[in-house]
């Protein structure tokens, strides 16, 4: 949101349009999710369909493991490369910095991933072994996280208010970490239950 | 002592009632407020009732899993994976 308002001449942003940065970031997003999860889908397609099996019932343990340990005991931090998206590539003009920006968190793994759950989707995508399949959960999740930016720039405009938006979305990140613990506990299940250990 | 240990209890239940009670308050006179001092969801009660359906839930999970060893149709674990990937697109809106 900060890029997609920012209008920073120093920053080559003067002039540029928010809604069109709004629509290349959110696009880029979603775009770059599909094509990594058709990339894994492809790459999950050459392993053999029983190791594959047996690897995802057995992630799908750990996922029940991590996912009610995270809901019972307390956060586990995931393991990840904890950074956010260089502020400089705003310098590099509006719509550049909307396309590469939603690429790295379509994509994900290169920023701060946060939550375990994070690690269901490239491994599904690659465990699949469905381009289609692939595609089509990691693009979800890319347009979700891109797509997110209108929820909350409509949130901005109907209820303003004085606290920071970062603040404001900072605040629910307790209910965010137990939301996102149940739903990889019922991932684990699903998957335990589906796929059988 | 059982009239002794019954008074105990009538107080245990009414400070329970008192505690859930001013939270509720809390709730209504400001959420933020309830968000900063909460630090512990888990004293929400719909995050207990959540816990408690999941403990079920897992148990159920464990033992279907178990017995039915990959009899479940497969278009449960696309929509559970559907939905984590809207879950976690959306959760991750929380980090800085």
């Amino acid at each position: 949101v900060f890029g997609i308002v920012n209008a920073d001449a120093n920053l080559r942003q003067a002039g540029s349009s928010w809604v069109g940065k709004a629509i290349v970031y959110s696009l880029s997003s979603g775009v770059a999710g599909a094509a990594t999860g058709a990339l894994l889908g492809t790459l999950g397609s050459w392993l053999p369909e029983s190791g594959r099996i047996a690897v995802a019932s057995l992630l799908g343990v750990a996922a029940a493991i991590v996912g009610g340990g995270e809901l019972y005991y307390g956060r586990w931090r995931p393991i990840q490369c904890d950074r956010e998206t260089p502020q400089r590539w705003l310098g590099a003009g509006a719509l550049r910095w909307a396309a590469r920006n939603g690429a790295a968190l379509g994509i994900g793994a290169t920023t701060r991933i946060g939550f375990w759950l994070w690690y269901a989707i490239p491994l599904a995508a690659l465990l699949y072994g469905r381009p289609a399949l692939g595609a089509i959960i990691y693009g979800l999740y890319g347009l979700v996280r891109g797509g997110a930016v209108w929820a909350l720039l409509l949130g901005m405009a109907l209820r303003p208010s004085t606290t920071p938006l970062a603040f404001r979305l900072l605040l629910h990140v307790a209910v965010a970490r137990t939301v996102a613990a149940a739903a990889l506990l019922a991932l684990g299940l699903v998957v335990t239950i589906v796929v059988g250990f | 002592m059982a009239r002794l240990r019954e008074r105990r209890a009538v107080l245990g239940q009414r400070r329970r009632r008192l505690v859930s009670h001013d939270l509720v308050l809390r709730l209504h006179e400001s959420g933020w407020e309830l968000h900063l001092r909460l630090d512990k969801p888990k004293l929400l009660t719909g995050t207990a009732t959540l816990r408690r359906a999941l403990t079920l839930a897992a148990a159920v999970g464990v033992v279907a899993g178990g017995l039915g060893h990959g009899t479940a149709d497969r278009g449960w674990l696309l929509v559970a994976l559907l939905l984590a990937a809207i879950v976690v697109g959306i959760a991750q809106q929380t980090l800085p």
